[in-house]
């Protein structure tokens, strides 16, 4: 039996077990403002502008500041807001826990991401399984990981490289591999190319590498994190990358995140991760559509 | 003209200039790479149905496509006629437009007729139609026993199978979707 079969006191629960972890694990809660002067350039990510400023498509870039400034340990727990992203996993604004770690690396990250949800699963669910349409996600640690280059040599006929050079990576992932992907247990993927990963940290044994990972359960896209990129000149560059291809897809432009490149020190170790709130809801209530498990949905 | 965010199931648009209507929609953005936009579309002149994948750069051209109230007329030879009651005009759709939707066209009949681009293309029939039976086997008390169902014809020549009390000039209701009785329709 599930502490509630209704998913808004799913929901309550879940936060106070979050907060409960990641404060016995030394974190302190956090908030950064939602209206912000620039977001991070993202080729595929679109902000909503409100008059001179932008709402947040994610809390990184005023978190990566409280951490030049010596916060080792902080999480936050808020909305954020991405234009034109409705679909059935989808809500222009949803709710987000992110938390960043100093001295830690991505596979650090995997770990302490597996113990928390371990400890949640442990306190919302009866058995060993999340029960999710029809079939049962094993818990027994450790979850697999597996790298994105071999999920493409497993899946695909395209190896990775070949399948970003023909611009159908997004359609083979969605086709042919994330049908598979988090069924046995959940699962982490890791290794993405630099093109997917413009705010991680390059990987020290192959530079066309960057060392992000993104936790999948039952075919749903959970979390997302990395070993973050604290060198600004390589992060503008990386910026500028992106800049270019939203001109080239005539998206609009943002302002340079200046207010970030300016106080990040290149020396800095530290990795943080992001995981969807309401998609971990509809995993644990096994629901079918993200607006199952939010109280309102305005954008019907 | 419709941007690949304004998709959504119901949305009719046109691909190499026939009218489609979107019946599914999946909207999947896979890690930080672009979202993809996968439709189910269903032809609204043919009825076949196709899957697409369209990217967030596409634009989509809108299908002028209405439905409009319309009564059955009459039929001479493969014409179907139909007429708005409000303007009087009158169009007429041939047996292949028509398709299943003879067998349930009786007089007077009010249905949706399916515009493309100002001509009718198509009709949609309500869920339910009342029909008179014209030809029935009698029923012999205890034969239900032996068979619960039989076939009788309709007024409009459609046979079908009916439980066996149905009699010959009586009214049933048919389910126009599935071609299949309902029941019995007291007068």
């Amino acid at each position: 039996m599930q502490k509630s079969d209704d998913p808004l006191s799913l929901r309550s629960y879940l936060l106070r077990y979050l907060r409960e972890y990641l404060y016995n694990s030394g974190y302190i809660e956090v908030e950064t403002p939602y209206l912000i002067p620039a977001p991070i350039p993202e080729a595929h990510i679109d902000s909503f502008e409100v008059e001179d400023r932008y709402l947040h498509t994610s809390p990184e870039a005023y978190m990566k500041l409280l951490l030049s400034k010596g916060y080792e340990r902080i999480f936050q727990i808020c909305k954020v807001f991405r234009k034109g992203e409705k679909g059935r996993f989808h809500m222009p604004e949803f709710t987000m826990i992110e938390w960043y770690r100093a001295g830690s690396d991505y596979m650090d990250l995997m770990d302490e991401c597996e113990r928390l949800l371990i400890h949640i699963f442990k306190r919302l669910v009866d058995q060993p399984y999340i029960s999710y349409r029809g079939k049962k996600i094993g818990l027994n640690m450790p979850w697999e990981r597996i790298s994105l280059e071999t999920l493409f040599n497993r899946y695909s006929e395209l190896s990775l490289w070949d399948a970003l050079k023909k611009g159908i990576f997004e359609k083979i992932m969605i086709t042919d591999i994330e049908p598979h992907l988090g069924w046995r247990s959940p699962v982490f993927v890791y290794d993405y190319p630099v093109e997917l990963g413009s705010c991680a940290m390059r990987s020290r044994r192959d530079p066309r590498i960057v060392e992000r990972f993104e936790l999948y359960m039952g075919s749903i896209e959970l979390a997302n994190g990395y070993t973050e990129c604290n060198d600004p000149k390589e992060l503008k560059d990386r910026f500028l990358e992106e800049i270019k291809k939203r001109q080239a897809y005539k998206k609009p432009i943002y302002p340079m995140p200046e207010y970030l490149l300016c106080s990040l020190k290149a020396k800095d170790r530290y990795s943080g991760i992001a995981m969807g709130i309401d998609r971990l809801i509809m995993l644990i209530a096994d629901k079918r559509d993200i607006e199952d498990v939010i109280g309102f949905n305005t954008w019907e | 003209m419709y941007n690949a965010s304004d998709l959504r199931k119901g949305l009719k648009i046109l691909i190499d200039k026939q009218p489609y209507i979107i019946i599914d929609f999946e909207f999947s953005k896979p890690g930080k790479g672009q979202a993809l936009y996968r439709c189910k579309l269903k032809n609204m002149i043919n009825g076949v149905i196709v899957d697409k994948t369209y990217r967030s750069i596409d634009t989509f051209e809108p299908a002028d496509v209405e439905e409009r109230k319309m009564q059955f007329l009459y039929r001479q030879e493969d014409e179907y006629h139909f007429m708005d009651m409000d303007t009087y005009e009158e169009v007429t759709l041939n047996e292949t437009q028509v398709g299943d939707a003879k067998n349930f066209l009786k007089d007077n009949l009010e249905v949706d007729i399916l515009f493309f681009e100002g001509k009718a293309i198509g009709i949609t029939l309500p869920n339910f139609v009342d029909l008179r039976v014209t030809k029935a086997d009698p029923w012999v008390k205890g034969d239900s026993v032996t068979s619960d169902s039989k076939p009788v014809t309709l007024e409009t020549g459609y046979v079908l199978k009916v439980p066996s009390f149905i009699e010959e000039g009586e009214k049933i209701t048919v389910d126009t979707r599935t071609g299949e009785y309902v029941t019995r329709v007291k007068e």
